[in-house]
């Protein structure tokens, strides 16, 4: 199919912005197999100080969650539409159009091009890059340099193996993962076969000073007839050296039993004796759904009263969701870095361990790993957790939170979105220890639901290579660290900090993240300010820190050549 | 606080139980003084120092095992959670505390305690009215009125009052004796701008028939006060059914069919008795709710943050009323309690002064002190021992500062103060260590002599100015706070406050302190820089390089400023300047120049004083973390003072090695 047919109006002349990025504004909608673009009106009132509104906008096809078209008013003689755009980035536009006709044309057009099946006709295919790759994103983070970094604390503890080569055996899981030393390919494709979705351990996270590693994977198959599987234990046993472990499970309790019904389950004491099973109760991807749509519900609602606000603000459950991820992740961290003093290893699994496992184990890796609070570091453990580690981005963010009826599906879920969130809420408890703004996760979150570049395309690495992604699109991480992009990411408040960042999980300290849910309500000048000025103070004080250093320098030498000449002219004297 | 109401001056092994139960129980030693009750731990430097009039209520539970619990939950919101060994010991410390906590006399408060002779008698002269009002710039058109010298007519106003400049003095009598006690509608606000203005009375004896002709002249005089709009707004607080109930008995408000020029609105701020459960139950949310769902709903069914946002909305109508040039006029009941909310929060938003820290302590010596609001009965300063005195307390002030810190919250580059000197008032309004919110009254504070036999806590506050400076202040930038967004999701819980002494809820770095003492040390390190430039060029003098040498330096200097490469380099990567840690680098001015630290200890770290000696615990964020000026360390208020030249602070290890 090409796009060029699905436009069956490419212009809309005359139109009316009445909510949008901007205040109201008259001009015409053109409509493009990527983009809907609104091109202001040639300004006729001459205003010289109305400079800003003169540029155009666009908006991405795939960044509209849900395209609404209805007659003006309903009287049958007024001929007017009103079409009503809610992206995926809870931004609403709404257009009053002159002819009902072609607001319907243009409400029919971005539907299509908005729910198109699959991504090989997606915007990062077609976009050609404006500036030159220095640091190619694709090839930035991968397995050797991740295994490099993780045998430097631990020579003999673990290999990279090549088992699921062709993804034959685990096709959510990238090629290479990195798995316990000791043990063979055999072994793992023969866990392989007792996981949900042939989700075998693999290494997440390796801790350098308490050694204990994070391994994470899926449910074991036990089903109701309790299978075992010998080999599945001979790996996680592997892991251990003196003390316990600890398997730590995503879901609750009473979720990890019912799935033992439809053959999934959780380790049982005889078979995993040397571990200790944990729950660590976060919510099915399907509520965390609902949950997200009640949350936007509420904050996009002007008029909402205060009797309701807070009501509707606990029946959304969102910020009970976030602080049970924090305070799952919260717990993994403590078993890896302060259960006594022996290494402690964990293993962190859901149901089909790409949701809320993926969230729990890069969220304690957030809490205990500095490199994490880098932008770099951040950036790999996206690309290692998320993308390579299989979170079908391509399900889970078809829709955000305003799609609703057939398009939507059993599959979406805001888990990255609620991942950004829960990192927020560090980044609010401790200001000065992430490298990146606010700015960024907002970033990221835009480009997880709709993108110019490659990265959250497709469900997993497989499809990735399928769809030839790799070699046909830009990655994120090309555009984020091209120096002039970088520089609008950096927290300049950042000081870099070795240790551990212990959030507080207790509800007093669980807060709203404003500008994600009522960035296109409020008024942010005064936040922008106060942050600007902090960054410009920052800025002046490690100037003249570097200044009087220099200076010092210039004294130190100048004293050494006074000295010098002091002694020169005393030994001449004394001559 | 009589030493023989002490029954158990000292008790030891007593344990200290994290609340939260993530740490073990520290033991230690509680002494009670007259002022003061003090925890000590045995080992370790752990403190808490309580002012006995902050302690609220004092519960004990039976014994068990572990000893017998006492709960000491506090007017500022901290909660001491003690285990002691023995019952009959427990028993006697808890009739100790509560004596401490209810004075049955208010000249027995800690704030009398303070003979100090040295008073600067400032802080007792915060507020003048005359100098107030001409800084308001008060027309002709209103005028001054001795008619309550000595507090004749109304003993809860202010002896000085002004009226305006038509109304003859039997008016003002009829009018007086028309309002519910005596408070009879004054000027409390001028707007130099239009020549509105903000009055202030108490309810009228209205009932369901009563008239006053002189009252409704009064008003029309207001009106005619104003030179572009006679029309006045007569906004009634309390909701509807509150004001239709004290028409049944024989008060009520105003009908609008014999009030020429008044429009009257409601607004629906519930009563003290509202408020006070309210805020129970907000403080109660904030201490112990475990799970998130289980918090947000008992912060809903608290109706805290309604309330903050009705008192908001209705301050919000009446400044924006005033900067439409429409004069209002205030009341309630009395007038003392929401009157004073929303009139102080309406000239908060209006007049750019009252966001000053001098101002805001005006405003409070005027709208809240000078009118009268009850700060015994409120804040429950003493116990009296009938049974109406429970139900007198009710925190309308703290809800107060909670509303001015809901729209500091908005608009933070409006205020010249930070939120320390908020949570600092609000704990000195309770804690009776100085004179300043003692009695009911203008009139009460003046028969007990509180300016000669008290110290005053604007005294207090202005010899720490600098803890409460807000390093985000703009004062050209904002005129009137009138787009405000009111919205409910605009307004939170003040977890600074109600969460002040949970050290763990609150975040671990915040952006106020750390820009504040960034700022602190830009001066330092400019003084610093300069220092070494003139050293510099001494020394190339004396080396006879002078003329090519010193070109150079002050090259390298119009770089050091303003060069963007220098600029780009930080913001790249912060971690490329690695300035050398503290101490380091000292060889450079060996005898030359007193040590300066080029870095500063970053304050999430600090959760104790670093003096090896002192090893203070912080007990909450917003207690000042003060660096010195030489090693950079982070050091308690005790452990650093000013050189002699009051030049630089120093701690004591700094201040012995030079």
């Amino acid at each position: 199919m090409e796009l060029v047919d699905a436009i069956e109006i490419p212009r809309v002349g005359n139109v009316f912005l009445r909510q949008g990025p901007r205040r109201e504004q008259r001009g015409s909608l053109i409509l493009m197999g990527h983009h809907m673009i609104f091109a202001p009106q040639a300004d006729s009132s001459n205003d010289p100080n109305n400079t800003a509104n003169k540029e155009e906008f666009c908006i991405l096809h795939r960044m509209i969650d849900r395209v609404v078209s209805e007659p003006r008013s309903r009287d049958p003689n007024s001929k007017g539409g009103i079409l009503t755009l809610k992206c995926k980035n809870f931004m609403i536009c709404v257009f009053e159009v002159l002819e009902l006709d072609e607001c319907m044309a243009a409400a029919r057009t971005i539907e299509t091009l908005s729910n198109l099946n699959g991504f090989s006709l997606d915007y990062p295919f077609f976009y050609r890059c404006p500036f030159t790759i220095l640091d190619d994103g694709w090839r930035a983070f991968d397995v050797e340099s991740e295994f490099a970094r993780v045998s430097m604390n631990a020579p003999e503890m673990f290999r990279v193996s090549e088992v699921n080569k062709d993804f034959k055996v685990c096709a959510s899981y990238p090629e290479k993962v990195i798995v316990p030393r000791g043990i063979g390919d055999d072994y793992l494709r023969i866990s392989a076969t007792f996981r949900d979705g042939g989700r075998f351990p693999v290494l997440a996270y390796f801790h350098r000073h308490t050694k204990s590693p994070i391994f994470r994977c899926s449910q074991p198959l036990i089903g109701p007839t309790n299978r075992r599987c010998k080999e599945d234990e001979t790996i996680l046993n592997a892991l251990l050296s003196i003390a316990r472990g600890i398997i730590i499970d995503t879901r609750s309790k009473v979720n990890a039993q019912s799935a033992k019904a439809k053959g999934g389950g959780a380790e049982t004491q005889q078979c995993y004796s040397q571990w200790r099973y944990v729950t660590c109760g976060t919510p099915r991807i399907k509520d965390l759904h609902d949950s997200l749509a009640k949350m936007v519900d509420v904050s996009i609602d002007k008029s909402v009263s205060s009797d309701r606000w807070l009501s509707r603000l606990a029946s959304s459950s969102w910020l009970s969701s976030i602080a049970d991820y924090l305070n799952a992740a919260a717990n993994v961290a403590q078993c890896v870095a302060c259960e006594g003093t022996q290494e402690v290893p964990v293993v962190v699994h859901g149901g089909e361990g790409v949701d809320s496992t993926i969230l729990v184990t890069s969220l304690a890796q957030m809490i205990l790993d500095p490199d994490a609070r880098t932008i770099r570091g951040f950036q790999s453990l996206i690309e290692r957790e998320w993308i390579c580690g299989g979170h079908p981005f391509s399900l889970r963010n078809a829709h955000s939170a305003f799609a609703e009826g057939t398009i939507t599906g059993p599959y979406e879920a805001p888990v990255f979105l609620a991942f950004l969130d829960c990192v927020w809420q560090l980044t609010q408890q401790f200001q000065h220890s992430f490298e990146f703004t606010e700015g960024f996760l907002l970033d990221l979150f835009e480009h997880s639901y709709a993108s110019e570049f490659g990265s959250f395309l497709g469900n997993n690495e497989m499809e990735k290579q399928k769809h030839q992604v790799r070699q046909h699109t830009v990655s994120l991480w090309s555009y984020v660290n091209n120096p002039e992009i970088l520089k609008s990411y950096v927290n300049v408040l950042y000081e870099p900090n070795e240790s551990v960042t212990w959030p507080s999980v207790a509800p007093q300290s669980i807060q709203v993240w404003e500008r994600l849910f009522l960035r296109w309500q409020r008024d942010w000048t005064e936040v922008n300010a106060i942050r600007e000025a902090a960054v410009q103070w920052r800025l002046k004080e490690r100037q003249l820190a570097s200044k009087a250093l220099s200076l010092r320098r210039q004294l130190v030498e100048l004293m050494k050549e006074a000295h010098l000449a002091k002694t020169l002219n005393d030994v001449r004297v004394a001559d | 606080m009589r030493f023989e109401d002490i029954l158990t001056p000292r008790v030891d092994k007593v344990q200290l139980v994290d609340r939260w139960g993530a740490e073990s129980n520290i033991c230690g030693t509680v002494h009670v003084t007259t002022s003061h009750v003090i925890f000590k731990a045995d080992e370790g430097s752990r403190e808490i120092w309580l002012a006995n009039g902050l302690i609220g209520t004092v519960e004990r539970g039976s014994l068990s095992v572990a000893g017998c619990p006492l709960l000491i939950r506090c007017k500022h919101f901290m909660q001491i959670h003690l285990l002691i060994n023995r019952d009959k010991v427990c028993q006697e410390l808890y009739e100790t505390l509560v004596n401490c906590s209810k004075p049955t006399n208010i000249e027995s408060v800690v704030a009398f305690e303070n003979r100090d002779q040295n008073e600067d008698a400032r802080g007792w002269k915060r507020l003048e009215w005359m100098t107030e009002f001409s800084r308001q710039g008060v027309s002709s058109s209103w005028m001054k009125t001795d008619i309550n010298a000595n507090y004749k007519s109304c003993d809860t106003y202010p002896e000085q009052l002004w009226v305006p400049s038509t109304a003859r003095t039997p008016l003002l009598e009829g009018s007086i004796s028309f309002r519910s006690r005596g408070r009879f509608p004054v000027l409390t606000y001028f707007h130099r701008t239009n020549g509105a203005a903000i009055a202030r009375c108490s309810q009228p004896n209205a009932g369901f028939r009563a008239r006053c002709v002189e009252d409704e002249t009064f008003m029309t005089l207001i009106g005619k006060a104003n030179p572009h709009q006679e029309i006045v707004y007569l906004i009634d607080t309390r909701p509807m059914v509150n004001a239709m109930v004290n028409k049944v008995q024989g008060k009520g408000f105003e009908d609008e069919r014999n009030y020429a020029n008044i429009r009257s609105y409601f607004y629906d701020i519930e009563n003290i008795h509202v408020m006070r459960s309210s805020q129970i139950k907000v403080v109660e949310a904030c201490a112990r709710a475990k799970t998130m769902t289980e918090y947000l709903k008992a912060i809903d069914s608290s109706g805290w943050l309604k309330h903050l946002r009705i008192v908001t909305e209705c301050s919000l109508f009446i400044a924006d009323s005033i900067a439409k040039g429409i004069s209002c006029v205030i009341h309630c009941s009395d007038g003392w309690d929401r009157t004073s909310q929303t009139v102080s929060l309406a000239q908060l938003l209006l007049d750019p002064f009252f966001r000053t820290i001098h101002g805001f302590q005006v405003l409070i010596e005027k709208d809240w002190l000078g009118f009268g609001h009850k700060f015994d009965d409120r804040c429950a300063h003493i116990g009296a021992n009938n049974e109406e005195a429970p139900k007198e307390i009710s925190p309308v002030f703290s809800q107060w500062l909670d509303c001015v810190w809901q729209v500091w919250r908005m608009r933070p580059r409006a205020f010249q103060f930070n939120e320390r000197f908020l949570i600092e008032l609000h704990e000195h309004a309770y804690s009776c260590q100085y004179g300043t919110f003692l009695g009911n009254c203008d009139s009460d504070r003046k028969s007990l002599s509180l300016s000669t036999r008290t110290k005053s806590l604007w005294t207090h506050l202005d010899s720490r100015r600098d803890d409460f400076l807000n390093p985000f202040y703009e004062p050209a930038s904002f005129g009137y706070l009138l787009d405000i967004d009111i919205r409910a999701s605009s307004f939170v819980v003040w977890s600074g406050l109600y969460n002040r002494f949970d050290e763990g809820i609150l975040p671990r770095e915040d952006i106020y302190n750390s820009t504040m003492a960034t700022i602190e040390h830009v001066g330092i390190l400019e003084a610093h820089v300069a220092q070494l430039r003139n050293k510099l060029v001494e020394l190339k003098q004396q080396l006879g390089k002078s003329a090519p040498g010193n070109a150079s330096i002050m090259a390298d200097s119009g770089h050091g400023s303003s060069s963007g490469a220098e600029g780009v380099d930080g913001i790249q990567s912060p971690t490329s300047v690695s300035i050398s840690g503290f101490g380091e680098e000292s060889g450079y001015c060996e005898g030359l120049l007193q040590p300066v630290a080029l870095k500063w200890m970053s304050e999430r770290d600090a959760t104790s004083c670093s003096s090896p000696n002192c090893g203070f615990e912080f007990t909450s964020r917003s207690e000042r973390r003060m660096h010195c000026y030489r090693c950079g360390k982070i050091f308690c208020r005790r452990c650093v003072h000013l050189t002699s030249d009051e030049r630089e602070r120093v701690c004591n290890l700094c201040n012995n090695a030079s």
